[in-house]
């Protein structure tokens, strides 16, 4: 049986073409459908994923910080509670001091019990209601009670501020003082 | 054997894309790790509390009474 060598050669020819154009066709389409499905992959099933993760991340990162800044605000309260039962039985002054009500009506009588008990006589008396308890007051007497007055003033268990105060000698010598002050409060918030 | 040039061109154009979605979804989950709000009111828990008392005042003021 002779062979035909030249249409063997043709045929085979004809198929090495189709053999080459077949194989890069399919791995072209499989490049493409793979990147496409990588792309879709990407955005519905990794990005809700590393977005979840990075929140929980983040959100640990922050506990953390705000677990370690609640350890430092708890060791200050447990000091802080320290020079509390420490100070606690002297506190009492400093409410007097500083009291939490304006108290004005204990202000108005008890500045002016203390004019009375130095010997002086009242001779006028106003109080103004604001940040602080205002009062001023004239009252005339002798030198000494006026000093007795000023220093009980002084030593208030209430803290009273004397913004201003001027003694006048009257005509028959009797001397006459004008005075204005404040006695401070601090309401709770 | 030459890609065809409108392969060549598609598959640019996807790579491109995938390029472009992989940067966006690190840039989001860089905004998301770097973004987090911390819990409601928690701030007034974490208010600077300054633990020292200063005792010369009590001093001077039951001095001042007596």
């Amino acid at each position: 049986m002779a062979v035909d060598y030249r249409s063997s050669l043709a045929r085979y020819r004809r198929y090495l073409q189709t053999v080459q154009n077949k194989p890069l066709w399919q791995e072209s389409l499989y490049l493409i459908l793979s990147l496409l499905l990588v792309m879709v992959l990407v955005i519905w099933a990794l990005r809700p994923t590393l977005v979840t993760i990075a929140k929980l991340l983040a959100e640990r990162k922050q506990y953390l910080e705000l677990e370690k800044r609640m350890d430092e605000k708890i060791e200050l309260i447990r000091e802080a509670q320290n020079v509390y039962l420490q100070v606690q039985d002297r506190l009492e002054v400093l409410n007097m001091a500083v009291p939490k009500t304006a108290d004005w009506s204990g202000v108005a009588t008890g500045v002016q019990q203390s004019a009375t008990d130095s010997g002086l006589v009242t001779k006028s008396f106003g109080v103004n209601l604001g940040k602080d308890v205002e009062f001023s007051m004239a009252t005339s007497g002798a030198y000494d009670g006026i000093k007795r007055f000023i220093t009980g003033l002084g030593k208030s268990s209430r803290i009273i501020d004397i913004k201003s105060l001027s003694i006048d000698k009257q005509v028959g010598g009797e001397l006459t003082l004008s005075l204005q002050g404040a006695a401070v409060y601090m309401p709770e918030n | 054997m030459a890609l065809k040039k409108t392969e060549r061109e598609l598959i640019f154009l996807i790579t491109s894309t995938l390029i472009t979605v992989v940067v966006w979804v690190g840039l989001e989950v860089y905004r998301v790790y770097t973004k987090s709000l911390p819990p409601d009111g928690i701030d007034s828990y974490l208010s600077p509390l300054e633990p020292d008392l200063n005792v010369e005042v009590l001093d001077r003021l039951e001095k001042k009474q007596q």
